[in-house]
C-alpha cells in the first residue's frame, strides 16, 4: 500500500491544473483546495488568472503570490478613492509592484469614489493594460477620459453610464488609443455625431461598437458605415435614429456580423431593409420591441440571410408566410425570438421547426394562440433545445409538458410564467428534463408542494427558480427543494404566503443561495429568519419588503451572518433604530439599500445608520420626508463619495 | 506463466477463435510493469492517442508494450474504452461512468495518471471531473480525508491562506 504523500506526488502539475480547470468559477472550492497541502497550494497560486478583492490593504502581497493573475476586479472595494490608491501604489518603495505590469484587464465598474488623480496613478503603473471597464463611474468626466487616453495599448473600453464624458473626452480617447477593438458607450448621452465621426476616422481596428441609448443620429451612421473592420454594432434605444439615417448603413460596414437595432422608436421596416439588404454574412439580427410590419421587401431581404444564426424580432407582426420564409432561407438558425409577436400560430411553428431543427433557443413569450400541437412539433424536431420561453401561452395543457419531458433532455431553461395550464402533473413531466438549470413558474397558481417535490427530486442541477405568487407552495415544497436542489443560487418566493418559519429554516440549507426575493412573507418571524440567515452564508441580494413579522432579533442575525450581502430592500419592515444601525454598520459589503417606510426607525436612527455605512454605500432609497432630518454633514459626505440618494 | 486476458466474449477460450473474426483487427497490449497481456479490438485501443499514433506510424507489431501502467488499471481502462466505443446513448454512458468511477482515491489517482500517460481524453476528463466533484463544497480538512492527503503546510502558511481568503470575494 503506497503512502498517501507518495500518491499525491504522482499528481503532476498538469493533472492538478486539469482538476483546477474543473473547479474554476467556484471560489470556495478553490480556496479549500489551496489550503490542502503544499503541492495544491502551489498549483492554485499559479492557476488563478482573475481576482476580485473586497479590500485593498494587502493587494500587493496577494498579487505577488498569485503569479498568473492578469485580471483584477476592484468594483466591490468599498473605500476605493484617490487616497487609497495613493497609499497602495505611492508610499513604500519596498513593496514589490511588479504585479501592475502583469495586469491585462482592470475592472473599475461602480468605483464612484475614484477621480482622475487616483486613476492617473493606477493606470500609470499598469503599463500593459489592454482592457478597461469603468462603467457606472458617475463621477468620471472628460478629465478622467484624458487619463485613460494615455494607456496606448488599450484594446477594450467599457464606459457605459459615464454621463460626464462628452465629445471632448471621447476625442482624447480615440486619438490616444489607436488600437481600440471594442468600445461600449451605452447611455453616454453627452456623446454626439461629432464624437462618433472622429471615432470612425481614428479607430480603424474597431470590431465591436455599442452606442445604445445615446443621442446619436443619421450622421453617426454615415460615419460608422466607413468602418471596414466593424463586426458588431449595437444601437438599442437610439431614439433619434430614423429610416433616413439608417439608410447610410446600406452599403457600408462590409464585415458586419451582428446588428442590434431594438427599441429604436423612429425606425420602420424601411430602415430595417437598409440594414439587412445584401448582408449574407450576417450572423445575428436583433430588431425587437417596436411594432413593425414585415413588408415584402423585408421578407425578400430575409431570403438572402442564409448564414443567420440569431433572429430576434420581438413585438413584430408576423404570419405563417413569414415563418415559412424564415424556415426556408435561414437554415442555420439556432436562436429565435418572437416574444410578443402577433400572428404566431401552430401551423407557423410547425413549418419553422421543420426547417430549423438545430434550434437551441426559442422565445415565444405571449404567443397565446399556440396550443399543444405547437409544443409537440417543437419537442419532436428540436432535440437540442436548450432554452424555451412560453410565458403566458395559456392554451397549453399538461400534454405539452409531457412532450417536452419525453424529448428535450438537454433543456436547461424553461419559462412558463403565467401559463394557467401548469399544474402538478405538468411539473411531474417537466421534472424529466433533469438538466434544467432555470425554471420560471411565476403566477402558476395551480401548482402545489407535490409538483415542486417532483422537480426538486429530479432536477438537481437547478440554479434559478422563480415561484413568484405561487400561492400553492408551502413549507413542504421548500423542504423538498432544500434536499434536492443543492446548487440553487437564485430563488423568488415573493407572495408565497403559506410559507412559515419551518419553510424558512429549510431555505437555510441551500448553501449556494446568493439571491433571495421574499416579499410579503407575513408568516415568517425572527425565529425562522435567523435560521435562514445563519445558513445562507453566500447571500448577496435580499428583498424582504413587507415582511412585517420579522423583528430586530432577525435583523441582528442577518447582520451577524450575511457578510456578503451587497443589496438589500428593507422597505415596510418593522426594524428599529438599533436594528438598522447594526445592519448598516456590520454589513461590510453593502452597497445598495432601499429603506422606504421604516415606521419604527426615528429620524435620528436614519442619520446614524447612514453614517455607519457612508464609506461603502453607493445607492440608497429613502422617503422624501426623511431628508430634512438627516444632517447636512452626512448628506455632503455621501455625495462626495459618489453615493446616489433617491428620494421617494 | 503469462496471463492472457480476453476482453470481449468471455466464452471464447482460444486464440484461434479470435483470429477467425478477421474483419476486426485485434491488438495485444502488454503492461511491462507486471507482464500482463490484454487482447483488444483496435477500434477500442485507439481511444488512446499514444496507441493510435503507434498504429498509424506502423510501429504496432503483434504486441504493444505499455510501460508505467499496472495490470489492474489497464483492465479498467480497457473496460471503459470498450463501453465508450460500443455505446452511443449519452444517458447510458453517464450512468456507466458514475458506476465505474465509484472508486477510492488510490484507484482514482492510478486511473488519472494512466489516462494522462496514455492520452485518453474522455477518461481523463471523467476522472478529473469526479475528483473535482469530490472537492466541491468541502473544507480543506474534509478534502484531505477524502483524498488521503497529508497536510504539509506550516501553521504560518495556513494562517496566511486564511487571511488571503478574507480579502477576496467569499463566493
Amino acid at each position: 500500500m503506497k503512502s498517501s504523500s507518495c500518491l499525491v506526488s504522482l499528481l503532476t502539475d498538469d493533472l492538478l491544473v486539469n482538476i483546477l480547470d474543473k473547479l474554476s468559477g467556484d471560489d470556495s472550492a478553490t480556496k479549500s483546495f489551496r489550503s490542502v497541502c503544499k503541492a495544491f497550494h502551489q498549483a492554485e497560486s499559479a492557476h488563478r488568472t482573475s481576482l476580485k478583492v473586497l479590500r485593498l490593504e494587502f493587494l500587493p502581497t496577494l498579487l505577488n503570490n498569485y503569479t498568473s493573475v492578469d485580471t483584477l476586479d476592484l468594483s466591490d472595494c468599498p473605500r476605493l478613492d484617490d487616497g487609497s490608491i495613493a497609499a497602495l501604489l505611492g508610499g513604500d518603495t519596498s513593496i514589490d509592484l511588479s504585479w501592475t505590469r502583469r495586469l491585462r484587464r482592470l475592472v473599475l465598474s461602480r468605483c464612484v469614489g475614484l477621480r482622475w488623480a487616483g486613476l492617473e496613478l493606477l493606470l500609470g503603473s499598469c503599463t500593459r493594460l489592454e482592457s478597461l471597464d469603468f462603467s457606472s463611474c458617475g463621477g468620471f468626466g472628460d478629465r478622467e477620459a484624458a487619463v485613460v487616453s494615455c494607456v496606448v495599448g488599450l484594446k477594450e473600453i467599457e464606459m457605459d453610464r459615464c454621463f460626464g464624458v462628452s465629445d471632448f473626452g471621447l476625442a482624447k480617447i480615440v486619438v490616444g488609443c489607436e488600437r481600440l477593438e471594442k468600445l461600449s458607450l451605452r447611455w453616454c448621452d453627452e456623446i454626439s455625431d461629432l464624437g462618433i465621426d472622429l471615432l470612425s476616422k481614428k479607430c480603424v481596428f474597431l470590431k465591436h461598437l455599442d452606442i445604445s441609448y445615446t443621442k446619436i443620429g443619421g450622421e453617426s451612421i454615415r460615419s460608422i458605415s466607413t468602418m471596414q473592420r466593424l463586426e458588431v454594432l449595437a444601437m438599442v434605444g437610439c431614439g433619434l435614429l430614423d429610416d433616413v439615417g439608417l439608410h447610410h448603413l446600406q452599403d457600408g460596414c462590409p464585415s458586419l456580423q451582428v446588428i442590434d437595432i431594438s427599441r429604436c422608436n423612429n425606425v420602420t421596416s424601411l430602415g430595417l431593409t437598409s440594414v439587412i439588404r445584401g448582408r449574407n454574412n450576417l450572423l445575428q439580427l436583433r430588431a425587437g420591441h417596436y411594432y413593425f410590419e414585415l413588408s415584402t421587401i423585408v421578407l425578400n431581404c430575409f431570403m438572402g440571410l442564409n448564414n443567420l444564426q440569431t433572429i430576434r424580432i420581438d413585438g413584430a407582426q408576423v404570419s405563417e408566410h413569414v415563418l415559412q420564409i424564415i424556415a426556408g432561407s435561414c437554415k442555420s438558425l439556432v436562436d429565435i425570438g418572437f416574444s410578443k409577436c402577433k400572428g404566431v400560430t401552430d401551423f407557423g411553428i410547425l413549418q419553422l421547426v421543420l426547417g430549423c431543427f438545430r434550434l437551441k433557443i426559442l422565445d415565444l413569450t405571449c404567443c397565446d394562440k399556440l396550443t399543444d400541437l405547437a409544443i409537440s412539433a417543437i419537442a419532436e424536431s428540436c432535440r437540442n433545445l436548450l432554452c424555451l420561453k412560453i410565458e403566458s401561452c395559456n392554451m397549453l395543457t399538461e400534454k405539452s409538458f409531457g412532450y417536452l419531458g419525453s424529448c428535450c433532455f438537454l433543456l436547461e431553461e424553461l419559462d412558463v410564467t403565467d401559463c394557467s395550464g401548469v399544474n402538478d402533473e405538468g411539473l411531474r413531466h417537466i421534472s424529466n428534463c433533469s438538466n434544467l438549470k432555470s425554471l420560471k413558474l411565476g403566477h402558476c397558481i395551480n401548482i402545489s408542494d407535490k409538483g415542486l417535490s417532483n422537480i426538486a427530486s429530479k432536477c438537481s442541477n437547478m440554479i434559478e427558480l422563480d415561484l413568484y405568487r405561487c400561492k400553492g407552495v408551502g413549507d413542504e415544497g421548500l423542504a423538498a427543494l432544500a434536499m434536492g436542489c443543492k446548487k440553487l443560487k437564485k430563488l423568488n418566493l415573493s407572495y408565497c404566503i403559506q410559507i412559515t418559519d419551518e419553510g424558512m429554516q429549510c431555505i437555510g440549507y441551500l448553501k449556494e443561495l446568493s439571491e433571495l426575493d421574499m416579499r410579503n412573507l407575513s408568516k415568517v418571524t425572527s425565529a425562522g429568519f435567523s435560521y435562514f440567515a445563519s445558513g445562507c452564508m453566500k447571500l448577496a441580494e435580499l428583498d424582504m419588503k413587507n415582511c412585517d413579522n420579522i423583528t430586530d432579533s432577525g435583523f441582528l442575525a442577518l447582520s451577524c451572518h450575511s457578510k456578503n450581502l451587497i443589496q438589500i430592500n428593507l422597505s415596510y419592515c418593522r426594524i428599529s433604530d438599533v436594528g438598522l444601525y447594526k445592519l448598516m454598520g456590520n454589513l461590510t459589503c453593502l452597497q445598495d439599500a432601499k429603506l422606504l417606510n421604516l415606521t419604527n426607525v426615528t429620524m435620528n436612527g436614519f442619520d446614524l445608520a447612514l453614517r455607519a455605512s457612508c464609506f461603502r454605500l453607493k445607492k440608497v432609497k429613502m422617503l422624501a420626508l426623511v431628508r430634512s432630518y438627516i444632517s447636512m454633514e452626512t448628506l455632503n459626505f455621501l455625495q462626495a463619495r459618489g453615493c446616489k440618494i433617491k428620494w421617494d | 506463466m503469462k496471463k492472457l486476458k480476453f476482453i470481449g466474449n468471455p466464452l471464447l477460450q482460444s486464440r484461434e477463435k479470435i483470429n477467425m473474426s478477421s474483419d476486426k483487427k485485434w491488438l495485444t497490449l502488454k503492461t511491462t510493469e507486471d507482464n500482463e497481456e490484454f487482447v483488444v479490438e483496435e477500434s477500442v485501443a485507439i481511444m488512446s492517442n499514444v496507441i493510435k499514433n503507434m498504429v498509424e506510424d506502423g510501429c504496432a507489431s503483434s504486441v504493444i508494450p505499455v510501460p508505467r501502467v499496472k495490470g489492474n488499471a489497464m483492465g479498467k481502462i480497457i473496460e471503459f474504452c470498450k463501453k465508450h466505443t460500443e455505446e452511443s446513448d449519452e444517458k447510458v454512458l453517464k450512468e456507466f461512468d458514475a458506476e465505474f468511477l465509484n472508486l477510492g482515491p488510490d484507484a482514482l489517482y492510478d486511473l488519472m495518471v494512466s489516462a494522462n500517460f496514455l492520452e485518453i481524453k474522455v477518461l481523463l476528463d471523467s476522472v478529473t471531473t469526479k475528483v473535482a466533484d469530490m472537492i466541491k463544497g468541502k473544507s480543506s480538512e474534509e478534502i484531505r480525508n477524502i483524498l488521503k492527503i497529508e497536510n504539509d503546510l506550516s501553521a504560518e502558511e495556513i494562517e496566511e491562506s486564511r487571511r488571503e481568503n478574507c480579502w477576496t470575494r467569499q463566493e
